[in-house]
């Protein structure tokens, strides 16, 4: 029994190992592995919603309305935009018996663009190694 | 601990990933709108109040794995740590229960939806055509062809956020509910039988500003501390106890330089009570009218949620206020009010405290309904 619970342990360890590491500013990617990050998306009403989530680990958690506001202004450009940060939360795991642990620093809001025409520059291309 | 913490609950996902999920919404479809139409809705007493969230040490999983010993040096332990944090917001929900007793709540909640009843006609769809309250302690069934309204109020870690927490459910022993979503083999039990109609509505107050540690705050902190550690008698706790322990634990955390969450509760809590609850109060107001506009068109709203669907602003309100409705996961198509400009991190913690007036309603609820069966048998 204590074997297994050891196994189960470091299965655990390497799990997080891989999802835990700061990515700084970078997008989310789910096929990638990626759950940390930014995500955005129309919000329906002229605007956009952007999604930031940290991993507990990370230095400053307050980054996470520094990448909010980075990804705003790239996605509205010069002229700038209005936000409504609606939710800022500390998501723990909590398991009956165990004391809660934090697991992710979550910022998410809306940002209209001052210049709705404006059209965000494609992100740069993978550079593709020489043969 | 940790690490064994994460470990379980991957076990946990993997456990559940046999069952395929649906999401917690049921909508109703155009039939049922229709036979509906006037429909009495059944408030649930709400009978905890407004509780304090709270952070509960809890090592016994861990401590349990290093046999007896483990476990009585964890037990100690989770006792040192968690006297203090859960005295004091024991206290916390205390006041907030002085200014919003727990009829009162209720009292509030039947207002809301009764200013529901004139907005709708006949042949509109659902409509309220009555609001009463039921007590589930003493009568735990669902409510036959009535619209089931249990609430949960929470005040954060923190105490800077008040969450209302509303779950509606419609049950109709003539209509039974029949799954829209389709399945590769037989469905889950979990959706071959309970209610016809389920959604969830989540209010966030607005959040209050955190105060700046300075010199006189961390006094204040200080006092609080030890004021929080007395006896009945206003006796300082005994060296050696374990509210001496806590309090030494909390004096040491107090002289650093950061505020953290428990005590940033210490000075926020008093937001909530002062001037009579106004602030309390006027939130809860919000949270009812928020319920009682958002189920109504809900009930009448026939979409199905998906597992992949995209969040949707339903609605801006003066101050930045938004109401949504979550795309996608379990949550789809559950409905949230969030205050326009958040500033800070907020937890809910893993433990609510009840005010003790509360707890004492809880029990002799409790008592009296023993009473009653033993009576009737």
């Amino acid at each position: 029994m204590t074997g297994i619970r050891l196994g189960l342990a470091v299965l655990g360890v390497t799990l997080l190992a891989g999802c835990v590491t700061d990515p700084g500013y970078a997008p989310m990617d789910a096929a990638k592995n990626r759950y940390f990050g930014y995500v955005d998306q129309p919000n329906g009403d002229g605007g956009h919603t952007i999604r930031v989530v940290l991993p507990e680990g990370v230095q400053d958690p307050r980054a996470a309305f520094a990448h909010w506001d980075r990804r705003a202004a790239e996605l509205c450009g010069p002229a700038g935009y209005r936000k409504l940060v609606h939710t800022a939360r500390r998501n723990m795991l909590v398991m009956s018996g165990y004391t809660p642990t934090g697991y992710s620093y979550e910022v998410m809001g809306d940002a209209w663009c001052n210049d709705p025409a404006y059209t965000p520059a494609p992100p740069p291309a993978a550079a593709v190694p020489a043969e | 601990m940790r690490i064994v913490a994460c470990a379980l609950a991957a076990l946990s996902l993997a456990a559940c990933a046999s069952v395929p999920p649906v999401p917690n919404a049921r909508p109703l479809n155009a039939q049922q709108i229709e036979a509906l139409g006037g429909t009495s809705v059944a408030v649930s007493e709400n009978n905890g109040g407004v509780m304090k969230s709270w952070f509960r040490q809890d090592s016994s999983a861990a401590a349990a794995s290093q046999g007896l010993l483990g476990v009585l040096v964890g037990a100690a332990i989770d006792g040192i740590m968690n006297y203090a944090p859960s005295r004091r917001a024991r206290g916390v929900a205390n006041e907030l229960a002085e200014v919003m007793p727990a009829d009162v709540l209720n009292e509030s909640l039947v207002r809301a939806f009764n200013s529901q009843i004139a907005s709708g006609a006949p042949g509109e769809g659902v409509v309220v055509s009555d609001v009463r309250t039921v007590q589930k302690l003493t009568s735990p069934d669902a409510v036959d062809d009535a619209l089931e309204v249990a609430t949960s109020y929470l005040l954060s870690e923190d105490a800077s956020t008040l969450q209302v927490s509303v779950t509606l459910t419609y049950e109709n022993a003539a209509i039974p509910y029949v799954t829209p979503y389709t399945f590769e083999g037989a469905p889950p039990k979990t959706e071959l039988t309970g209610p016809l109609y389920r959604n969830t509505f989540t209010y966030s107050s607005e959040q209050l500003p955190v105060p700046v540690l300075t010199p006189e705050l961390r006094e204040r902190l200080i006092a609080s501390i030890r004021a929080n550690a007395v006896d009945e008698n206003g006796a300082p706790p005994a060296e050696g106890t374990d509210a001496f322990k806590s309090m030494t634990k909390e004096l040491e955390e107090a002289n650093d330089d950061r505020l953290t969450k428990a005590e940033i509760a210490i000075f926020l809590a008093r937001e909530w009570t002062k001037d009579n609850g106004a602030l309390l109060r006027a939130e809860i107001s919000n949270a009812h009218a928020f319920i009682a506009r958002y189920a109504l068109l809900d009930m009448n709203r026939t979409a199905i949620p998906s597992l992949n669907g995209v969040d949707e602003l339903v609605e801006t309100l003066p101050g930045g206020r938004t109401v949504r409705r979550i795309g996608p996961g379990t949550m789809a198509g559950s409905y949230v009010s969030l205050p326009g400009n958040v500033s800070d991190f907020v937890t809910y913690g893993n433990a609510a405290a009840i005010a003790e007036v509360n707890e004492t309603r809880i029990r002799n609820i409790q008592e009296q309904a023993r009473a009653a069966r033993s009576t009737a048998r």
